[in-house]
């Protein structure tokens, strides 16, 4: 009602009583307030402030004062790459992790799983302290328990670890099977034992080696997800990055080609993709050996099999580059197939890649696992020869196919030990747990590569009473110490000499602990032995693979970028984390190529069983995805975890929601419980709604709407590495003329405005960023019924483009976040002026102004708002503690979006000014997205001050802004994907 | 739709604007939220004007997180022993002692004044002021005075690089045995001051740097 519709008299009337209040001095504002306060005044005449609230100091004001942030250099334990980590602590809590840029490996970069690790150490599950079947009792009861078994254990006793990548528990391990007779068996899942078994037999060397791709020209992957999941990805990733710079002024841009059998992370950024089933990867491999050997004029190592069409000629052009390339390129295998490894190995001795990219002689040690000795371990639990199993840091129950008996075989010990801190399958079998600490609340050290060792240290006291196996090893064998005498005794004893340095020890240690990494360049290196071919032709004559008949397909169970083999399957960023190439969460699919899934009759959603001959089976809903092998259905690990049960209470509860477990309780289904192999795919007829975030946010037009005949916008932009060549360096302007001014030029130019600039061709889409954002950014988990009402909350998403398919597929990833226009449509719109640009470009979001109208999102063109449906409470109340505490927890009924980090610009201009400058220097505000990319694909800064390197990098003629074509401005330039498509020797692709 | 209910309507609203100027006129009755006066009783009879007037030291002598944290921060007990490990009484009360010892022809006794006392438990010492395992040093619990609420984002460094006097905000805090809140605190109350700054900084010569009323400054 305004008063324009008052009559005069009306009007005069509501003047009228309004002026005792005006002269009274109170505003229209106050009185509205006062009108609510009064009925309260006359109760409450003279309230003072209630509740009180106690602030508490410290008795001790040592250290940091209350509030100031500081960094930690730690080591992650999320996998065992182990890459380096700052954890930015405040208040005596670690807030967020960044990559350590010390670390020589890991070089700043963070993955998805690393950043969420801060989770894992907020979450109340934890086993505060140990248990004896079931019970909780003192640490010394639990070792009188352990070392009465292991008095009376003798040979029988058997240590099963992950592998060991820390020096300390390593010295420790050694001591402990020296000492009790017993045996040490390490495990990877997944396997790498038959790379290890191949450089033993053909170099004597059992390691994989450590793969240097920053220097290579052309890189070739064989079922080996370096980008995603094989190896140490985040020091790859950064490599990768680093070998192709489409913008140097001769273009140096390394080709990666990638032959796989379903659509991995790696394969969606390779230059050429094949896609070969796992039945003829070795095929593969050996065309690929036969065409080298044609280069270098020797014999075919192998006699090679039939390939589909197509794939032959395209390994041909491959052999030809890495031939042109010898030297500098790298042959990686990830199969867990000795013959396909052996092939590899020798492909990659002809090429001359040992000892320049291939590197054995300081090989990786983050894979040391041995399948023979698990089976050994398998066998020995059956029949009754183990008196004391340990088992450290692997759900070995949840891991092997069901077929193999591991349950059955794990309750033949008779004392098994569990250092899980959490419910898993093996936890639930043993009689003793000693629950290991976090990674980021104890002392460790770590050395994934021979002699790049890194320490980790405690950010904060320790949140659950934990000791982690190096501790229990060392009380056991009644050497009393907690983890920081252990592992400086180790220091010291060991690697101190071998650090070269001629400092002193405690010198020396101090400064590890300030950078988190050293280097160790007297530790040994291993000469590798000649080339033994004899052992080569042992390996490549192994009988082949099973072919999968006509009515079977062939099950691969691959890790996600996200879970991993399960271990981060309690953790809610992991779950609700879009899946990088499915962009399912909180579920695997079994991803079928859409051919096979039409010829089967099965639409996305269908559940589909996968029996395996030996009689087990698996339920899953299906998904047609792209890039998968007509022959194969690939479906994630680690999934259907006996923990994850404790999900049923996520999200928000109200009249229809729908728990996040699925039927049986736990998330997903545990694809492990039937082995890898040929499987037979048949529809339930049952159907299910899978929770994915592909078709949310779209900003592609509805065909009605389109201008001109539903013309698909072009969003995520890529260029031929040709056309770039062609041009003399740079590719094409994208850059389109600026239409029309639909809005007054009405923000003056003040010099600065902050924005982003993402480079697509180093983009790998890991999603790093969007768990580091939601780690800044306080950013709620809402469960799987929400994701599917569109109701994800995540600021920044990574979109994802499918063009084409099988080996023509096209696939781009595309990191998406507010987008800061300068002509921003959600500002015109809302009512309540809640969004309104600051005047250093920022596109500000005032949840206290924000009354939910959500006009804003409506016209958003990008699709970045999120509304908040509901108070999204955590799971567990010790995740509070992860909340940020320079960021507003959003409540129900407001707007949210990426806000820039506008926290972190707050505080680095008010350090800036503090030292005297007017502005924070350029790279002095790192966004969490920034931080975290391994690639640096994503970067941030004043792109008004021509000197900065935002501004730099959005002059290339590769920038282009999204929807361009509506003139909004905005703050964030893309950088089109470059693709190599073009076989090195002239010509187009000819298949 | 006004022409029935208006004359009610129009009345009704006058009688509650009539009303509420006169409660506005009799009592202190603040708009919500806003604690002007807020005077709680500490657990510590601790006095600022002592210390802060009489004395004459620094706020932040104590209050050191002004410079280098957002906030200022309560200092923690061992920063009040940094004196008080010697002094354990008002002085009035050490020289009537030394006085009376004098008198008697004694060593004069030490004495602990009842409120030092609690500061004395809480870092655990015993009767002599040594430290007594037995007892758990246990944080004093005051009372917060100066408290906004969760979505605004004040940070103390600027606004003490920029050589604001804490007196600006926190009033004479020199002359108050106990702390009040002085200022509203109000979001209007930070943006006039913001405002009269900016427009300082914006005049000719000024070397002031920008001050903003951006949202994004305090709302994130």
């Amino acid at each position: 009602m305004s008063t324009d519709a008052l009559p005069d008299a009306e009007i005069a009337v509501a003047r009228d009583a309004l002026l005792p209040l005006q002269r009274a001095g109170v505003g229209r504002r106050t009185f509205l307030q006062l009108a609510g306060f009064g009925a309260a005044a006359a109760v409450l005449p003279a309230c003072s402030r209630a509740p009180d609230r106690h602030v508490v100091p410290r008795l001790d004001q040592g250290g940091e004062p209350v509030g100031a942030r500081y960094r930690i250099a730690t080591t992650c334990g999320g996998c065992e790459a182990r890459c380096g980590v700052l954890a930015t602590c405040r208040d005596g809590r670690p807030l967020k992790l960044e990559g350590n840029p010390e670390h020589a490996l890991s070089r700043g970069g963070l993955c998805a799983v690393g950043q969420a690790e801060l989770l894992g150490l907020y979450d109340g599950r934890r086993a505060d302290g140990p248990q004896v079947r079931g019970r909780t009792v003192t640490w010394d009861e639990a070792d009188a328990v352990v070392t009465q078994a292991l008095r009376e254990g003798g040979a029988g006793v058997r240590l099963l670890t992950r592998t060991v990548t820390s020096p300390s528990t390593r010295a420790w391990i050694d001591r402990f099977v020296r000492a009790t007779g017993g045996r040490h068996v390490e495990v990877d899942v997944p396997s790498y034992s038959a790379a290890l078994a191949v450089h033993e037999e053909l170099f004597g060397v059992r390691a994989v080696p450590q793969i240097r791709l920053a220097s290579v020209r052309v890189v070739a992957a064989f079922d080996a997800d370096f980008l995603g999941t094989w190896g140490s990805p985040v020091a790859f990733a950064r490599d990768w990055a680093e070998s192709r710079d489409p913008d140097a002024p001769t273009p140096r841009f390394a080709r990666h080609v990638q032959v796989e059998s379903h659509l991995t992370l790696s394969g969606s950024r390779a230059d050429i993709r094949i896609e070969v089933a796992p039945h003829e990867l070795r095929a593969a491999l050996a065309a690929l050996c036969a065409a080298l050997a044609g280069h270098a004029s020797r014999p075919a190592p192998t006699g090679t099999a039939a390939l589909a069409p197509g794939v032959g000629a395209r390994l041909h052009k491959l052999a030809a580059a890495l031939w042109a390339a010898r030297g500098a390129s790298a042959v990686l295998c990830g199969a867990d197939d000795a013959p396909a490894q052996a092939l590899c190995a020798w492909a990659n001795h002809l090429l001359g890649n040992y000892g320049a990219t291939v590197d054995l002689a300081r090989p990786a040690l983050h894979a040391r696992g041995d399948d023979a000795a698990l089976a050994q371990l398998l066998d020995d639990l059956g029949e009754g020869r183990v008196s004391v199993l340990i088992i450290d840091g692997v759900d070995l129950a949840a891991s092997l196919p069901d077929a193999r008996g591991v349950t059955a075989a794990l309750k033949r010990a008779a004392l098994c030990v569990s250092t899980s801190a959490l419910e898993d399958d093996t936890r639930a079998l043993a009689h003793v747990v000693v629950p290991a600490p976090h990674a980021l609340e104890c002392w460790d050290d770590a050395e994934p590569v021979v002699g790049h060792v890194s320490l980790a240290q405690p950010t904060v006291p320790a949140l659950r009473a934990g000791r982690s196996l190096r501790a229990s090893l060392a009380a056991w064998l009644g050497a009393r110490g907690d983890d920081f005498a252990l592992v400086r005794e180790h220091w010291s004893a060991e690697l101190h000499a071998l650090s070269g340095t001629g400092a002193p020890f405690d010198v020396w240690f101090d400064a590890v602990a300030r950078t988190g990494y050293v280097h160790l360049p007297r530790r040994a290196a291993q000469e590798p032995r000649p080339f033994d071919a004899a052992a080569f032709e042992r390996f490549v004559n192994a009988p082949a693979t099973p072919v999968p008949t006509s009515d079977t397909l062939t099950l691969v169970a691959y890790d996600s970028v996200a879970l991993r083999d399960g271990r981060h399957a309690q953790n809610p960023w992991l779950q609700e984390l879009p899946d990088p190439l499915t962009k399912v969460v909180w579920d695997n699919v079994a991803c079928l190529a859409p051919a096979t899934a039409a010829r089967l009759g099965v639409r996305p959603g269908d559940v589909v069983r996968l029996a395996a001959a030996d009689g087990s089976s698996v339920d899953l809903p299906a998904l047609a995805q792209p890039g998968t092998h007509p022959d194969v259905v690939a479906v994630a690990r680690g999934y259907g975890r006996r923990g994850t049960s404790r999900f049923a209470g996520i999200g928000p509860r109200w009249i229809e929601s729908r728990p996040t477990p699925g039927a049986d309780g736990v998330v997903g289904a545990r694809v492990e419980r039937i082995p890898p192999g040929p499987v037979h795919v048949v529809a339930t007829g049952r159907a299910t709604e899978i929770a994915t975030t592909q078709d949310h946010h779209r900003m592609e037009l509805p065909t009605h709407l389109a201008p001109r005949g539903g013309a698909v916008r072009d969003v995520a932009r890529a260029v031929a590495l040709a056309e770039i060549v062609a041009k003399g360096g740079g590719a094409p302007p994208h850059h389109a003329p600026p239409g029309a001014e639909l809005w007054p030029a009405d923000h003056a130019p003040r010099g600065v405005r902050w924005g982003l600039t993402i480079d697509l061709s180093a983009c790998i889409g890991c999603s790093a960023c969007a768990v580091a954002c939601q780690a800044e950014n306080c950013v709620p988990v809402v469960g799987r019924d929400e994701v599917r009402r569109h109701r994800e909350m995540t600021w920044l998403r990574i979109d994802r483009y499918f063009s084409g398919d099988g080996d023509d597929l096209s696939v781009e990833h595309q990191p998406l976040m507010c987008q800061h226009c300068a002509h921003a449509p959600c500002e015109t719109v809302c009512p309540v002026l809640a969004t309104v640009h600051s005047e250093d470009g920022l596109n500000q979001q005032v949840y206290n102004r924000c009354v939910g109208t959500r006009y804003c999102a409506n016209n958003c063109p990008y699709k970045v708002r999120r509304f908040n449906w509901f108070d999204y409470a955590p799971d567990d109340d010790l995740r509070r503690l992860a909340l940020n505490p320079d960021v507003t927890v959003r409540s129900r009924g407001v707007m949210e979006k990426c806000t820039l980090c506008v926290q972190r610009i707050a505080e680095a201009r008010i350090v800036a000014r503090g030292a005297g400058g007017a502005a924070p220097a350029d790279g002095a505000v790192r966004t969490a997205c920034e931080e975290s990319c391994p690639t640096q694909a994503i970067r941030f800064g004043n792109v008004e001050d021509p000197g900065s390197a935002v501004a730099r990098i959005a002059r290339s003629d590769r920038a282009y802004v999204v929807l361009g074509e509506l003139n909004v401005q905005p703050g964030v330039t893309y950088l089109s994907r470059v693709r190599d498509t073009e076989p090195q020797g002239g010509g187009a692709r000819d298949d | 739709m006004l022409t029935g209910g208006a004359p009610v309507a129009a009345f009704a609203l006058c009688a509650l604007a009539l009303g509420l100027a006169a409660v506005i006129a009799e009592s202190d009755v603040r708009p919500i939220g806003l604690h002007t006066g807020y005077e709680p009783v500490q657990p510590v009879r601790y006095s600022h004007r002592l210390h802060a007037g009489e004395l004459g030291m620094d706020c932040l002598a104590c209050h050191v997180g002004a410079e280098t944290s957002r906030h200022a921060g309560i200092p923690g007990a061992d920063v009040c022993m940094g004196c008080h490990a010697q002094v354990t009484a008002g002085f009035d009360a050490v020289l009537a002692e030394r006085e009376a010892a004098e008198a008697e022809g004694r060593e004069p006794r030490r004495i602990v004044s009842a409120e030092l006392r609690k500061l004395y438990d809480a870092v655990g010492l015993d009767a002599e002021l040594r430290p007594d395992p037995a007892r758990t040093p246990q944080p004093i619990a005051w009372l917060r005075v100066h408290d906004l609420p969760d979505f605004v984002y004040f940070d103390h460094r600027p606004h003490v690089a920029r050589g604001l006097a804490c007196q600006q905000c926190h009033g004479p805090v020199q002359t108050m045995e106990r702390v009040r809140q002085f200022a509203d605190l109000s979001m209007g109350w930070c943006v006039n001051c913001h405002r009269q700054s900016a427009a300082d900084a914006a005049a000719p010569g000024a070397a002031a740097p920008h001050v903003s009323t951006d949202c994004a400054r305090c709302h994130f």
